[in-house]
């Protein structure tokens, strides 16, 4: 569907094919406000990014430092206030970083030690001697349980390659299996709720482990050998999943706007039901190198999880597709359309603070990886 | 039949023959005429019926006979010395009727014009008489004697007048419409006019000639946008012979949907509105189709860059009765991507392209003439844009695991026209016309899409996915209306008509079929009948030699959702003529408009939807004032200079985060509804006679909205909001094989949202991906602009130049068109971009450079 897209810009293009941009700077003055954003997670503590806004033209923005064409926009000066269900529980102030840390990997920012509830109301206000005031306000929302995750594993292709070679030259082999899966994770909405949904997913490894020997690559650069197993996929594929494609219209679909990438929906479609998203895993891979068979390496799998997002985030994902994908955004930027106005919860019309809670359930491939392995020992052909 | 004598001659015989004395003043018998046969009568009797009609009595004293002028009888005795002369001025060569000719009396100096159908009625004192017709671009007809002692109907027919002859025009569309008549803002397009308008490709264009107005905003570059005073493009009423038309616009708006080929002339109304025109709160375009040729079958045959078009009239059958007109226009973009796509698939071996555009214009009309005083129509007309593509993968490599998608999708919008009528001349005060139409506007985007999994050569799993939008109008239509001049003093028109219409918005439906599953949604879809009346009472009515007043009303009804909303629209304009060719002019105008179009962008989409009013929301509405003032000032100049102020309330825009309320949720959610105000002064100077013809206009305007939920309820100015404007326009005829035509535009940069801030965005990245650590993290997720003030910046002066060259050939005509011929980078929108140096920098967009064209016309 993009090829139609391609084709009427191409068209477009050779219409315009002597269009041309002229750098100017806009006799227009705007004064820099407060940006905040926050992701904050249920029952956790969080922190809250302070940043300015700045001329566009000013340069590249950077936060903390600033160096040959970039401007610093991080906010120092700022005093931040939490307020639980209207209470305030919290003010903080910017905690700079700490080089002598022992641990060194010292905290630093606007950092709330706060801990927030399912269904609490948070706001937070910041108050900056340069740039002003700002406020936001976000519910935490209740968690999701996954219910279950079906899945059905397919082309699965085993493979040896090359781990690495020993002192006498020989050639040590290790196991990449390459294969894909289809899901469904069940869950059920809140009736009477407004929810909002962010799907991910990411891979389940578990820790290497030491041979005590080294092999050599193919230059002959010793390398200590790490017995290891490792899943890795390129990204969930959601066409068969039509709530994730709500917020797209026809003419949109048309024109070759793309919801490969997007993880949010809402539960419009599927208020209070029990619901089984339809998600599929393409161009998988696991990798091993575990002649010794050790069963913390079969420990491998892929964790869905399944976010109850805020308004906010929900919003922000929806206005971040619209700019850069929907036929609006694109003639927007051409000058024939309605600017697309960004979203923000924040009272300067700066920033997002976004909340969420979520659920996770792990799809094991041990079972996957002991059987090829065990194959692939035996040098058996696979079924 | 007896022959008229002059009285003079015939009295001074009944004088010798009668041997009286005749005591009279020889001024009274002076250009009367008499028709009179007597023998051995008695000289009371003949002279009764000699003077009878002529405004002379008689006194027989003996032998004497005084003859003085008698006096006016008040009352009935006065009525019955005028009578009415009545008819249609028509075009010699077609019998095309002529609308705005000037149908004069050389006795008493009255005139009077002829209204959209070429038909006038003047009532003048019973006698002899001369009436003369004349009309822009036509030679004046001969003075035709008109014995008037009863009512009496008289057709005239013009000629076309050669270009190149300094023929002496009585009147031009400017004069007609600045010095005879009350109206404020009001123009008529020839379609000569229209030819003569150099325009991009080559394409002769309705709005874009209107464009040329001023007072009007075309918009972005190139494309057939039309903001009058402030107004938006959905705020104006085009009509295809008087029946309202929704979708005027093809390939985006580059083009619009009249064919020149098929059209009269074109009324455009700005300021001052007719009564019977409602219905929408900027203007009115009133385009007229011909009726066709009674006398031959003449065509045309054109071919540009874009388009083809052929155009043909003439009569069926030999009685003269009954003609056509005929015209086709279509695009033959597809003709070029046909093959390309062909070329494209053929070298590709699992991925194909499906991709075509077209869009066609077709008009047809039949007329038929029961008699001079009766005539009858049937009109079609067809207009669509189609687009079509898709993709197919098929793989081929024998893959153990593959996918195949098939998908189509095609788009059509359009409109189709379907019309029929009749008029008649009742008496020769009133004339009366009855129309029966359908419209369809039509919009119809679907995308269906098939997906199959293939494992080891089979197909698996299915995914069918398709997705249909659609959102129509359809438009029943009965209208009276009627042409009354009841004495010289008054022209009134009065009318009523009904439409029944059924809105169809918006039709989402998504059927999803797999393997395991099934599901089909459909949005409400809901279609809303509304029933709509009006009627219409005008009167312009001459108060004295030089003050003329046009007064009159427009009621309408719209029932639609349970709800009756119904408004009244005051019209009033006066005009006052200290010398007769100079008009001084005010007029008051309330407009009220029930349906509205919602587009994102500026450009003609076909997601572009017409809806009816609904919810809470309430009809919009405009009360505009204006005056003018008007000259002419000999040899085919008219200067005039209008004023004037607008208001508009419960205009509707899109929120400003609509997009946050789905597609499938309903319309409603994401407007709102504000109020508008825009004022300002049009100039133009006319010349339109002689080899060298053309304009000089300037306009300066101020355009501003104001909605609660927008830029946060601060007013704002409009995105159109082109402070200064003018327009220069020639057209040079050399001689007859040679003309040239250049027009050139400047006007203030047109308003844009230029936000100058940017925040950084929350680093809540979309991807799935494989990775180490835990919960997303705060970082950076682009730029994000920050607006504060909506339209706060003006994009810079705008000017181009178009020339076009035609050359007339024994067969027919070449037209060169160059547009921008001093390709002048006229900027567009602003981004924010980067340099060569890798430094983020606003840029300004131009697009459109120098664009030459040539077509060719072939007249058979």
């Amino acid at each position: 569907m993009a090829i139609l897209k391609n084709l009427l810009t191409f068209s477009a293009l050779s219409l315009f094919m002597t269009s041309c941009y002229t750098d100017f700077e806009p006799d227009i003055h705007d004064d820099p406000v407060l940006c905040l954003n926050a992701v904050i997670e249920c029952d956790k503590p969080f922190s809250v990014t302070v940043s300015r806004t700045w001329r566009y033209s000013e340069g590249w923005p950077s936060y903390g430092f600033a160096t040959g064409g970039s401007v610093d926009i991080l906010v120092r000066d700022a005093t931040l206030t939490l307020f639980a269900d209207g209470k305030e529980v919290e003010e903080i102030v910017y905690k700079e970083y700490d080089p002598f840390d022992p641990s060194g990997n010292s905290e630093f920012g606007y950092l709330f030690s706060y801990r927030p509830h399912e269904g609490e109301e948070l706001k937070i206000v910041a108050k900056s001697k340069t740039y002003g005031e700002a406020s936001a306000s976000v519910v935490i929302p209740r968690k999701i349980e996954i219910e279950k995750i079906s899945n059905n594993i397919s082309e699965v292709e085993p493979y040896s390659y090359s781990v690495g070679y020993t002192p006498d030259r020989d050639n040590i082999e290790g196991l990449r299996i390459g294969f894909n899966d289809s899901f469904k994770v069940t869950f059920t909405d809140t009736p009477g709720v407004t929810n909002y949904y962010r799907i991910l997913a990411e891979a389940v490894n578990p820790a290497k482990v030491s041979s005590g020997e080294y092999l050599y690559d193919w230059l002959g650069e010793p390398e200590e050998r790490y017995y290891f197993s490792k899943f890795f996929f390129n990204h969930l594929s959601n066409d068969m999943e039509p709530v994730l494609s709500e917020h797209l219209d026809v003419f949109d679909k048309m024109m070759g706007a793309s919801t490969t990438w997007f993880s949010v929906f809402s539960d419009r479609q599927i208020e209070g039901k029990t619901y089984s998203l339809s998600l599929g895993l393409e161009y998988a891979s696991i990798e091993t190198d575990n002649p010794k068979e050790l069963e913390t390496l079969y420990n491998i799998g892929i964790r869905i999880r399944l976010m109850n997002i805020s308004e906010s985030y929900y919003n922000w994902f929806i206005y971040d597709w619209q700019q850069s994908e929907s036929t609006v955004g694109n003639l927007a930027q051409i000058g024939v359309g309605n600017a697309v106005y960004p979203y923000s919860n924040v009272s300067t019309g700066a920033g997002i603070v976004a909340a969420f809670s979520e659920s996770t359930k792990v799809l094991s491939y041990s079972g996957l990886l002991k059987e090829e392995t065990e194959r692939f020992n035996r040098r058996e052909p696979t079924e | 039949m007896p022959i008229p004598v002059r009285l003079k001659k015939v009295f001074a015989e009944i004088v010798v023959q009668s041997g009286h004395n005749y005591i009279y003043s020889p001024d009274l018998l002076k250009g009367l005429k008499v028709t009179v046969h007597a023998k051995n009568e008695p000289l009371e009797s003949v002279l009764k019926r000699m003077f009878s009609g002529t405004g002379i009595a008689f006194t027989i004293k003996g032998n004497n006979v005084v003859l003085k002028k008698e006096k006016k009888a008040k009352g009935k005795e006065s009525e019955a010395r005028r009578h009415s002369v009545s008819g249609f001025v028509k075009e010699e060569e077609s019998g095309e009727p002529i609308a705005g000719a000037i149908v004069r009396d050389r006795r008493t100096g009255k005139a009077t014009i002829t209204n959209a159908n070429g038909f006038y009625t003047l009532s003048l004192p019973q006698g002899e008489t001369t009436l003369q017709a004349s009309s822009f671009d036509y030679i004046d007809s001969e003075p035709s004697e008109i014995h008037l002692f009863a009512d009496k109907s008289h057709d005239f027919s013009l000629g076309r007048s050669r270009q190149l002859e300094e023929v002496v025009i009585t009147a031009s569309n400017e004069e007609r419409h600045a010095l005879h008549s009350s109206d404020v803002g009001s123009s008529t397009l020839s379609i000569g006019k229209i030819n003569a308008i150099p325009a991009v490709f080559g394409e002769r264009d309705v709005i874009k000639s209107l464009q040329l107005d001023p007072g009007v905003s075309a918009g972005v570059e190139g494309l057939a946008g039309m903001y009058v005073h402030g107004g938006n493009a959905d705020e104006n009423l085009y009509m295809l012979d008087n029946i309202p038309l929704y979708q005027v616009n093809h390939l985006g708006g580059l083009f619009s949907t009249f064919n020149p080929g098929v059209l009269r002339n074109v009324d455009f109304y700005k300021s001052s509105f007719p009564a019977k025109y409602d219905g929408r709160i900027s203007s009115f375009i009133d385009v007229h189709t011909k009726d066709g040729r009674t006398d031959r079958h003449l065509g045309e045959f054109s071919l540009g860059l874009t388009s083809g078009n052929l155009s043909v009239d003439g009569p069926i059958g030999k009685d003269g009765k009954t003609s056509y007109s005929f015209g086709i226009r279509r695009s033959w973009l597809d003709v070029l991507t046909t093959p390309m796509t062909a070329i494209i698939n053929a070298t590709q071996k699992e991925d194909h392209v499906r991709f075509g555009y077209a869009f066609t214009d077709l008009n047809a009309k039949i007329t038929h003439r029961f008699s001079d005083r009766s005539k009858a129509w049937l009109s079609i007309y067809y207009g669509e844009d189609y687009l079509r593509g898709g993709t197919k993968w098929t793989p081929t490599d024998n893959a153990v695991y593959d996918i195949k998608e098939d998908t189509w999708l095609k788009l059509n919008w359009g409109n189709i026209l379907v019309s029929a009528g009749w008029n008649r001349v009742l008496s020769p005060k009133l004339f009366a016309e009855f129309n029966a139409s359908f419209t369809r506007y039509f919009s119809k985007l679907k995308n269906d899409e098939n997906t199959w999994e293939i494992v080891n050569g089979k197909e698996t799993s299915e995914l069918h996915d398709l997705r249909v939008d659609k959102n129509s109008i359809n438009d029943w239509n009965l209208r009276a209306s009627f042409d009354w001049r009841p004495s010289d003093a008054h022209h009134a028109e009065f009318g009523a008509s009904m439409t029944f219409h059924s809105f169809v918005p918006s039709q989402l439906t998504r059927h999803i079929k797999s393997n395991d599953f099934e599901s089909f949604a459909r949005n409400d879809g809901t279609t809303y009948n509304a029933i709509e009346t009006n009627a219409y009472f005008g009167d312009d009515w001459t108060l004295s030699d030089r003050l003329r007043m046009n007064a009159g009303i427009h009621a309408s009804l719209f029932h639609i959702d349970g709800k009756t909303h119904g408004r009244l629209s005051p019209r009033l304009s006066l005009s006052f003529s200290p010398t007769p060719t100079m008009a001084l002019k005010a007029s008051y105008s309330r407009a009220v408009q029930y349906v509205h179009q919602l587009n994102q962008s500026y450009i003609s989409l076909p997601t572009d939807k017409w809806v009816p009013i609904t919810g809470d929301f309430r009809p919009k509405t405009s009360d505009k004032i204006a005056i003018g003032g008007y000259k002419s000032i000999g040899k085919g100049y008219v200067v005039s200079l209008e004023g004037y102020y607008k208001w508009m309330h419960n205009i509707l825009d899109y929120t400003e985060l609509y997009y946050l309320i789905p597609p499938a949720q309903g319309w409603d959610d994401r407007l709102t509804s504000g109020k508008g105000t825009s004022k300002g002064i049009d100039f133009k100077l006319t010349k339109s006679t002689g080899k060298l013809t053309g304009h000089v206009s300037y306009s300066l305007m101020w355009a501003d909205r104001q909605f609660d939920r927008l830029n946060g309820g601060k007013a704002f100015p409009a995105r159109f909001d082109n402070r200064h404007k003018i327009n220069i326009l020639c057209s040079w005829k050399i001689n007859p094989t040679w003309e040239i035509n250049a027009s050139w535009t400047g006007m203030s940069g047109n308003r844009f949202t230029l936000p100058t801030q940017m925040w950084q965005g929350p680093g809540l990245s979309d991807f799935f991906y494989s990775k180490e650590w835990g919960t997303t993290n705060v970082g950076d997720s682009g730029s994000v602009p920050l607006i504060k003030n909506v339209n706060n910046y003006r994009l810079p002066f705008y000017h181009r130049l178009d020339l076009g060259i035609v050359r007339h050939t024994k067969r027919g005509y070449w037209t060169i068109s160059i547009y921008n011929a001093y390709c002048h980078k006229n900027i567009i929108s602003i981004r924010p971009g980067i340099n060569n140096a890798g430094k983020p920098v606003f840029q300004k967009l131009s697009i459109l450079p120098i664009i030459p064209s040539f077509s060719y016309t072939w007249l058979f």
